[in-house]
């Protein structure tokens, strides 16, 4: 199957990824744009608002006030990860527009495979993923436990690939509306994450999707609810080993390293993008509901 | 036991940079390197791929000779 059937097979996603892009970055952010006048908040949207982050951290440091004083955050965060658990991280897999953006990058550049990272053992790819999300949970209780100062947590945004997207947006989208042009947080924090995210992350890792494996801590969150999910029995993807012919083709089309040696799905790491689904040739992955064959 | 080790070093690097970086976070240029990091990333990779094409060469020379 070539590029162009690829992208055939796999239209809606890409059509729903610009979707994504339309609902939540400045200057369209329609779906914010919704929330405010549900609300009422007359500030400018932007993707700040969707902010997944902030309220994981909140979570986590106990903070659990700010949850109901930012309603729109919170709903949001709880509409992802209850998607996740029910239907797996379709959020993820058709919606972000910072994944979107990296892994069209890593299509668009024809580096050869060779120059790219590509962990092939999904153990190991899943240890470094979670053992980041655990780092990342440690600062947030170092904060709630006040053992350092608050401040660690008001300067994430200028880590975070979300704002330098909207930035990105900003600059070639701000003249569609006169009244936004906030180019926010920029500084070399803002190149690190820019080319950890679509240089390191996009072109020099193999399916573009570096920056979601092992810095985005809602993939990491919405993966372990899709794994509890999958046990449940809830919407997942299985793989039927005797209708297997071992071609490899899901391994070379999964963008997050999630197809295991005997070709089974590591549920910790997929994102539901059905790309596997649409390739293999035998139907020996398919997505399924009810307990038949849940996931161990 | 590995996956436990990788486990460990993510775990420990992910805070650790994060601290590390904050100065970069605040405002560009504020810690001793001045700015410069920003070439960091670039040189790490252009050694990567040098080293790899070295290896390439060296390779190719050995199955010639
Ligand atoms: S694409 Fe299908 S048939 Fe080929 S290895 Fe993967 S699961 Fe097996
Ligand atoms: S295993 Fe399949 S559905 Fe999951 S991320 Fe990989 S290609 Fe997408």
């Amino acid at each position: 199957m070539n590029r162009f059937e690829i992208l055939k097979k796999n239209k809606w996603r890409y059509i729903s990824f610009i979707i994504g892009f339309l609902l939540l970055v400045s200057p369209f952010a329609l779906l914010i744009r919704l929330e405010f006048w549900i609300t009422g908040n007359l500030a400018e949207p932007s993707i700040h608002y969707a902010c997944l982050r902030m309220p994981i951290g909140w979570i986590f440091r106990g903070a659990v006030n700010y949850l109901i004083s930012r309603p729109e955050m919170t709903a949001f965060i709880i509409g992802v990860l209850g998607l996740s658990l029910f239907l797996g991280p379709i959020f993820c897999g058709w919606l972000c527009p910072v994944g979107a953006v990296s892994e069209a990058i890593s299509r668009i550049i024809p580096l050869p495979n060779k120059f790219r990272i590509h962990i092939k053992d999904t153990n190991i790819t899943s240890a470094l993923r979670y053992g980041f999300f655990a780092g990342y949970i440690t600062i947030y209780i170092l904060i709630g436990l006040k053992l350092s100062g608050d401040w660690i947590g008001s300067i994430c945004c200028r880590f975070c690939a979300s704002t330098i997207l909207q930035n990105l947006a900003a600059g070639i989208f701000g003249w569609l509306l006169p009244t936004y042009g906030s180019i926010e947080y920029w500084g070399t924090a803002s190149i690190i994450v820019l080319i950890s995210w679509l240089i390191i992350g996009g072109i020099f890792t193999y399916g573009g999707r570096g920056w979601c494996l092992f810095f985005c801590p809602l993939g990491a969150f919405s993966n372990l609810l899709y794994k509890v999910g999958a046990k449940l029995g809830f919407y997942r993807i299985t793989y039927n080993k005797d209708k297997c012919s071992h071609c490899k083709k899901c391994n070379l089309v999964c963008p997050m390293w999630a197809i295991k040696s005997d070709h089974s799905v590591e549920t910790a790491l997929c994102i539901n993008c059905k790309e596997c689904v649409n390739i293999c040739p035998t139907g020996a992955l398919t997505m399924k509901w009810g307990k038949e064959n849940a996931t161990k | 036991m590995r996956y436990i080790w990788a486990f460990i070093l993510a775990a420990s690097v992910a805070p650790i940079t994060y601290l590390f970086s904050i100065p970069c976070g605040f405002s560009c240029a504020q810690c001793p390197l001045g700015g410069i990091c920003i070439l960091a990333y670039p040189l790490i990779f252009l050694g990567v791929i040098i080293i790899k094409f070295i290896r390439k060469i060296k390779s190719l020379i050995s199955k010639i000779a």
